[in-house]
């Protein structure tokens, strides 16, 4: 009985370990554009990947172009129908709070494995909690999982972050206090 | 006719008298609508002499700094005693209460040359956030009032009636085009210095269309009105790096044309400095995205029980911990028609 478990959760840790891969090498292709590097993937209970996305807000000049989202318009050209909570969404950096409540309107992801944690603008606990959407009528609330290759998704959050956002507006000067 | 004149001027004046009363904001730090009670907590007080306080307040400030969320009380204040108004006496205030309880014995060592009688007071335990707050709270204790971030200054006439035409043409919009399984919202990019609409969104997300079975298409369920607007405004020109030059060639050819319009500036970041007009309050989805673009300003017609509110409930416009806050204003756009109706029969 141990024995099994212990082996189904070993697989768990390599399916984990190897959708969080697709992931990461979204965030790749979204650093090597220029975007923030976060990239995400969607994936059955049984492994298989059904759709992809990674962040496109400074390509497409829209700020909800977040990679859930992106995978979430992937998902919508996919001719087929899901169950509540049927899959697994696989994101390098927690999600944002709109990226939260897309999520738990969807309906269709039950569980999300995360890598770093978001302080700024994330909804999975950081700034914002899912209790928000608890006790609803609508929408999934799905269950979480932190810290999957979390080292490796900051890595990248700070190759981009030491080169500077061309897009970003210039800052207003700061009155100096004295 | 002079006649006709009054009345339109009078019904200028009612519609005026609606919106300042209907008019709510949303959310926000509390003291928009009209001064809150004062949160109180219990600080050690000390009556002095006025010889006094110019020794004591440095020795206090580095003995016990007020920084522990006190900041917004003034050290001393002054006491006037009815029966004998030429003699002054002042109150100095120490600490917090449970402060002292952990300072009383390196404290008062400190303190005994001043021969200080301790005794416990009231005073309000958060900063006034208006100036009616300031004149109302300051009976307990002098304050500090920094006007700032915080400071709400209420909409003018004329910004009121610019919403409220807004946000009736948006709910007539809405209205208009309703499609069942869609709901009928819309949302509008109103740019508000000019007044002119930059781009509008419709509702498609089909949410009234549940299949029976467990499953559901999931094309469509995020196609909620404010993200069709943001994705409508959105626009794919911004030079990049890698294409910055090709824009250059094609700007001079005059191929390629912006399709902005007129009244927005060349380098307009997202929708800053942009008012969006919601014929509901949107979801938290699109009170985030709207976040994320950087809106100036949002207003709604009416609560939406059916959804977790952006604002109502979430409140994330006025989150200190995001990196962008901004105004959410209820137009209640049919009560306001109503009661001009009935004010005039």
């Amino acid at each position: 009985m141990f024995n099994s478990r212990a082996q189904a959760s070993h697989s768990q840790i390599r399916l984990n370990a190897r959708a969080m891969e697709v992931a990461l090498y979204e965030a790749r292709k979204a650093l090597e554009r220029g975007e923030v590097p976060v990239g995400c993937v969607l994936v059955t209970e049984d492994g298989e990947t059904v759709a992809t996305g990674s962040n496109r807000t400074n390509e497409r000049g829209n700020a909800t172009s977040h990679a859930e989202l992106v995978a979430f318009e992937e998902l919508s050209n996919v001719k087929k129908m899901f169950k509540k909570g049927e899959l697994t969404l696989y994101v390098t950096c927690e999600p944002c709070i709109m990226c939260t409540a897309a999520i738990v309107q969807m309906e269709v992801v039950g569980h999300i494995v995360y890598g770093c944690s978001n302080p700024r603008f994330g909804g999975c606990g950081s700034v914002r909690s899912l209790d928000l959407y608890r006790g609803r009528p609508d929408g999934h609330v799905p269950t979480i999982q932190s810290g999957v290759e979390a080292a490796t998704a900051i890595h990248l959050l700070g190759e981009f972050y030491n080169r500077t956002n061309p897009h970003a507006p210039k800052p207003k000067k700061r009155r100096v206090k004295r | 006719m002079p006649h006709q004149g009054k009345e339109f001027s009078d019904d200028k004046d009612k519609l005026c008298l609606a919106l300042r009363e209907k008019v709510k904001q949303v959310g926000g730090c509390g003291a928009e609508n009209g001064p809150r009670e004062p949160k109180t907590c219990s600080v050690v007080v000390s009556p002095i002499q006025p010889q006094q306080a110019s020794k004591l307040v440095p020795v206090l400030s580095e003995l016990l700094p007020l920084n522990d969320g006190l900041s917004h009380l003034k050290r001393v204040r002054r006491v006037s005693f009815a029966g004998n108004a030429a003699s002054v006496e002042l109150e100095i205030v120490l600490c917090r209460d449970e402060v002292w309880e952990h300072r009383k014995a390196d404290a008062s060592e400190v303190l005994k040359s001043f021969n200080l009688q301790l005794e416990k007071r009231m005073v309000p335990a958060t900063a006034p956030l208006s100036r009616e707050e300031l004149r109302k709270w300051g009976d307990l204790w002098p304050l500090i009032f920094k006007p700032g971030k915080h400071l709400h200054k209420p909409p003018s006439p004329v910004e009121l009636r610019d919403m409220y035409n807004h946000m009736s043409r948006t709910t007539e919009l809405a209205e208009s085009v309703e499609v069942p399984p869609n709901c009928a919202v819309a949302a509008v990019l109103v740019h508000p210095a000019s007044g002119e609409v930059v781009a509008c969104g419709l509702d498609k997300s089909q949410r009234h269309a549940r299949v029976s079975d467990g499953t559901f298409t999931v094309n469509t369920k995020l196609s909620h009105a404010v993200m069709n607007c943001l994705s409508s405004f959105a626009s794919p020109h911004i030079p990049t790096i890698s294409n910055e030059e090709e824009q250059k060639n094609t700007d001079k050819m005059g191929k390629k044309q912006l399709k902005r319009a007129s009244c927005l500036p060349n380098d307009q970041y997202l929708c800053t400095g942009l008012d969006c007009y919601v014929s509901r309050e949107p979801c938290v989805m699109c009170s985030m995205a709207l976040l994320h673009s950087r809106i100036r300003r949002v207003v709604f017609a009416c609560f939406n029980p059916e959804h977790v509110g952006g604002f109502s409930e979430a409140k994330i416009h006025k989150e200190s911990a995001l990196n962008h806050r901004f105004e959410a204003f209820l137009v209640p756009v049919k009560e306001i028609d109503s009661e001009m109706r009935s004010c005039k029969t």
